[in-house]
């Protein structure tokens, strides 16, 4: 039997590659080598090079990208503005100075203030209601530390942000606020009597009406309304810019208020510093926008730009008799910031460079409301001052 | 670091803590988890529940320890459901190191290693070793934040590094 298979045998033992098929595959496995490097066992990554200090060294390396953590933080925010703290009552700051009682409202304070705050305010809002709307009138000028601030604050400012029934008009409305606040601190640190428990109140008035721009802008970009949450940011930063030069320009010529200036001017540049922030945290979260949609835009924009820079033009005029000249010239100049901002947008646009044309309308908006803020404030404070 | 939750500026001192602390804490997250993907969803969630317990009208004295204890205590519920990555997964990829242009390759190669030798360090050890060498926590803050006493810390901190050497020097 084996003779008979040897001769297949034999012939099966001489089955052997070509030349060209040796060479051939020899080329593909030494590809395939070279493209796959042994791995090497876990423990042998930690080479003899490697010592406990480098693998601390290394792992404080370990950190979240720039992108990672606005995510994060975006995130965070939509669950604090879900999620407010919840407000307590005792804590109301802005309890009204009570006087010695050698008037007859100073009297009716004190009878009322033991109440707790709600029972108070109703009172003092039926009080108003029947002695007409003289005394809602009075309070719009009072100041913190006045008889009838808390009116205004209480009383004025509750039911008109009651009307507010829009992201928008809220967003709006807060941040008239805001101005309001910084104005009346400018006129009390300037007359040199924002001082002791007042500067306090004042600070956490400012503060908490920060915190309610801030919320607005949150609420505006939760209904889709990225842009105009952007806005909001830009107009409170212009107003603490505003304030802030308002405020060094008269901490400069009024030794005797200069110490109160410097006290509200910290705080001042201390919140600009927090809405900057949150406006690059929002504009980095944006989406992508599409370049039809940008065109539009930035063409929107500048039309929009040209009337609000007449309305500001007109606004410095009337009332630059009754602000700081230094101002004014200082507004002027922001003015004119504004219109070759303006002329840059034009030419970016039609260039097709629509997000820079944008952001050039973006800067001139921001330096218009500084020009008219800077005029207000110190037209404020001059008259406090007379 | 400490947050009232009656302060005017409680928004913005929750900021403040987030910007501080973010990357120590995604790192304790790291080094318990080895997944990034997983270790930014603990952040996120420690972060979340901190200001619901500040919402709901409760102070924080250390903010930081309340941090750690936070993400410690949301690893461990998460661990009892899942089993934790296996080491082949974190050498196959689990973990990148951050997408900065700015971080060099052998940096991530060597951020990469460093957790594997990390890893090799039984808990609870490791915890208390990340801690004091990546973190710069003393034992007494390490204890506030686990609850133990700091003579316990400091014997975890020993037999970690203990550990870690021995892996370092096995071949």
């Amino acid at each position: 039997m084996s003779d008979a298979l040897d001769p297949i045998f034999h012939r099966a033992r001489k089955i052997e590659l070509r030349t060209k098929e040796s060479a051939e595959i020899s080329h593909t496995l030494h590809s395939f080598i070279a493209n796959t490097p042994v791995r090497a066992e876990a423990s042998t990554c930690l080479t003899t090079s490697m010592d406990q200090k480098t693998v601390f060294h290394a792992a404080k390396n370990v950190h979240l990208s720039g992108e990672e953590s606005v995510v994060i933080e975006q995130n965070v925010r939509r669950h604090m503005l879900s999620h407010p703290v919840r407000a307590r009552l005792d804590d109301l700051e802005t309890w009204p100075s009570v006087h010695s009682g050698t008037d007859f409202f100073g009297m009716l304070l004190s009878f009322l203030y033991p109440l707790r705050p709600a029972t108070f305010f109703s009172a003092i809002t039926a009080l108003i209601v029947a002695s007409g709307t003289g005394m809602s009138v009075m309070a719009r000028t009072a100041l913190p530390g006045d008889f009838l601030y808390a009116v205004k604050v209480h009383v004025n400012e509750n039911v008109s942000a009651a009307l507010q029934s829009s992201p928008d008009a809220r967003a709006l409305f807060e941040t008239e606020l805001l101005e309001s606040r910084l104005r009346e601190a400018a006129q009390l640190a300037t007359a040199g009597q924002l001082k002791g428990d007042l500067y306090s109140s004042v600070s956490r008035g400012i503060n908490r009406q920060l915190t309610r721009t801030q919320d607005a802008a949150a609420a505006l970009a939760l209904s889709g309304q990225d842009d105009a949450a952007l806005d909001v940011h830009s107009q409170v930063e212009s107003d603490l810019t505003a304030n802030a030069n308002v405020l060094i320009s008269f901490g400069e010529t009024s030794p005797t208020a200069k110490a109160d200036v410097q006290d509200l001017l910290k705080n001042v540049s201390s919140a600009e510093s927090i809405v900057t922030h949150a406006r690059v945290v929002r504009e980095k979260s944006l989406p992508p926008i599409e370049q039809v949609d940008l065109k539009t835009r930035a063409e929107t924009s500048i039309q929009n730009l040209l009337s609000k820079i007449d309305t500001v033009r007109l606004y410095i005029e009337q009332n630059a008799d009754g602000a700081d000249s230094q101002v004014v010239i200082q507004a002027r100049g922001r003015l004119d910031y504004s219109k070759r901002m303006l002329t840059n947008a034009r030419t970016r646009a039609q260039a097709g460079q629509y997000a820079d044309a944008i952001q050039n309308v973006r800067d001139a908006q921001g330096a218009l409301q500084e020009a008219k803020t800077m005029v207000a404030v110190s037209s404020a404070v001059r008259a406090r001052l007379q | 670091m400490r947050i009232l939750s009656s302060s005017d500026h409680v928004t913005e001192e929750f900021s403040a803590a987030y910007e501080e602390y973010k990357d120590a804490i995604f790192r304790h997250c790291c080094f318990h988890v080895f997944d990034r993907e997983r270790a930014k969803d603990f952040l996120q969630e420690t972060f979340i529940k901190t200001w619901e317990y500040i919402a709901a009208g409760h102070d924080i004295d250390n903010v930081r320890a309340f941090l750690y204890k936070v993400a410690t205590h949301l690893i461990i519920n998460a661990a009892r459901k899942k089993k934790e990555i296996s080491l082949d997964e974190l050498q196959e990829g689990g973990f990148e190191p951050a997408g900065d242009d700015d971080v060099a390759a052998r940096d991530s190669v060597a951020e990469r290693s460093a957790m594997i030798a990390l890893s090799h360090i039984e808990e609870p050890y490791r915890g208390a070793v990340t801690m004091r060498f990546v973190e710069g926590l003393s034992p007494a803050e390490i204890a506030e934040i686990t609850g133990e006493s700091a003579n316990a810390v400091s014997v975890r901190i020993n037999r970690g590094l203990k550990q870690l050497r021995t892996n370092l020097n096995h071949e």
